[in-house]
Parts: C-alpha cells; sequence; structure tokens
C-alpha cells in the first residue's frame, strides 16, 4: 500500500497533501498525525509497519495506532490516492 | 466553473492554494500529471511586476489561468504562457493570486531561487520570436487562404491564353473573352446535368 501521485507540501504551518495526477483536484489538509502516516505512506509499506513507527513515536497503543493509520488511509482512499 | 469557485473560496479564505497543473502552455516548466504550483492570494492587484507568474479568471468563460506577466500597463497586464504565441490581456481585477513557488516532480522551487530567475530571463528573451513566428505563420495562412480563393476564381474565369485554346475566335475579337467565359460556364454545368 502507497500513496499515489501525492506531494505532501506546507503553506502557512499546515501540511497538506496534493495529488499531481488522477482525478482528485483538491487539497487534503492533514494534522500532525495524518502528517506523519502520509509521509510513511510515500514509501511502499503495510498498515502495521507505518502503525508501529506510529506507536513508536506517538507513545501509544498497537491498536490506537492501526485505527488511526486505517483511518488516515481510508481518506486518501476515498479519493483515489492508494494504490493497494 | 465549479472549480474555479472553488480555487477562488480557499484562495479567499486561506490565503494560498497549491494546485496541480492542467494543459500545456506553461511548458516546459510546469508539466501536468507532475508538477504543483503554490499560489498566495493578491490583495494589490496593480503592483505586480514584469515577468510574475499569476493566477487571473479569463474574461468569458472565467477559466482559472496561469500565465505570466510580460507587460505591466496602466489598467492591465499582457501575459503569455510561457509556451504560447498568443497573449492574454488581463485587467488588474482578473488577478487572484501570485506564484510563490513550484513542485517540479517533488522537488520544491520557489519563485526567488536564482536558477528559476535564469530560466525566466531565457524564456522572456524569445517572446520576440514568438510573436515574429505567430506573423508568420498568419501570412502563411493568408497566403494559402489567398491561392485558393485564386484558383477557385481561375477555374470560373480561365485566363485568356487558356480560353484562346479552347475558342480561337478569340484570338481575333479577344474582346468576345466575358461571352466565352459565360459559354463555357453553360457547358459545364449543363455537362454536370448529364453526368447525373
Amino acid at each position: 500500500m502507497k500513496l499515489k501521485d501525492v506531494i505532501i507540501s506546507e503553506a502557512n504551518g499546515q501540511k497538506i497533501a496534493v495529488s499531481v495526477g488522477g482525478s482528485f483536484n483538491g487539497m487534503l489538509k492533514l494534522n500532525d498525525t495524518a502528517a506523519f502516516i502520509a509521509d510513511l505512506l510515500q514509501q511502499e509499506t503495510t498498515i502495521e509497519e507505518v502503525a508501529q513507527k506510529l506507536c513508536e513515536a506517538y507513545e501509544t497503543d498497537m491498536e490506537t495506532a492501526i485505527k488511526s493509520v486505517e483511518s488516515v488511509a481510508e481518506q486518501f482512499r476515498k479519493v483515489g490516492l492508494i494504490e493497494e | 466553473m465549479k472549480e474555479s469557485i472553488a480555487v477562488k473560496e480557499f484562495l479567499d479564505k486561506e490565503g494560498y492554494i497549491i494546485h496541480r497543473i492542467k494543459g500545456v502552455s506553461m511548458l516546459p516548466m510546469l508539466e501536468e500529471g507532475s508538477d504543483l504550483v503554490k499560489l498566495e492570494a493578491v490583495k494589490e492587484k496593480d503592483k505586480l511586476k514584469q515577468f510574475d507568474l499569476i493566477l487571473f479568471e479569463r474574461e468569458g468563460d472565467g477559466a482559472l489561468v496561469l500565465h505570466r506577466i510580460i507587460k505591466v500597463k496602466k489598467k492591465y497586464y499582457i501575459t503569455y504562457g510561457d509556451n504560447c504565441v498568443n497573449y492574454e490581456v488581463v485587467p488588474f481585477d482578473s488577478v487572484l493570486a501570485l506564484a510563490v513557488g513550484f513542485y517540479k516532480k517533488e522537488k520544491y522551487v520557489s519563485c526567488d531561487n536564482p536558477q528559476y530567475l535564469e530560466y525566466v530571463e531565457k524564456r522572456c528573451s524569445c517572446i520576440k520570436n514568438r510573436e515574429i513566428y505567430k506573423k508568420q505563420r498568419l501570412e502563411d495562412e493568408q497566403r494559402a487562404q489567398h491561392i485558393k480563393e485564386r484558383s477557385f476564381i481561375r477555374k470560373i474565369f480561365p485566363s485568356k491564353r487558356f480560353m484562346k485554346q479552347a475558342f480561337p475566335l478569340l484570338t481575333i475579337y479577344p474582346v468576345l473573352l466575358p461571352y466565352f467565359w459565360f459559354v463555357r460556364l453553360i457547358r459545364g454545368i449543363k455537362r454536370q446535368i448529364t453526368k447525373k
């Protein structure tokens, strides 16, 4: 699983995900957690791997981390930005 | 149109936007499918400079266009796309945003970057060539049209030399040329009718 044709940018202190191709023309505003997850999703990875890194960075439990990763991945998936 | 409204609303609310590229008018600088442009909303729309890259709303269809200011006039800008031969006249009020940077294949480049400024200088120095090319192309098209029209007229009203071969009487009475044009035309029409 990875992000497809997405650039993570920053403007006015806000992290943003923008697609360069595909049918989605908009921008996705990312909070800190979503930005962290999105950065990891720029490379081919799995939900468990991303959740593991999230646990290490934010000192949270694996279950919560997996839920967060799935939630963020779902938002990207809805607009066609995830490549499975 | 919906996208134009959404972009304008976002610019009004947030003061910036990062957007993907559509079309080929800004090649080679910006490429559809791989590059993005970062824009900031403009407050003083009449204070922009030559070679600034601006987002404006095109008159007529309301499309959003990202092109470069080539000349600053009293009430408007003259803009060109880096890959265009036609220019636009952009009233100050139509300007929405100014490009402050862009992502070229995922790498961010600021519009203050010296390499970018060098590119702009080189690209804009050949605007004169683009205008010459456009003028030449227009002249070629007009010439082709003129030749087409002349061929049509020549078919209906052939030259005196040609007509003398078809109607030898014209050698003695050249003044009868219009009459024999008419005769030839009628014969041609009759031939067409007979064929059908």
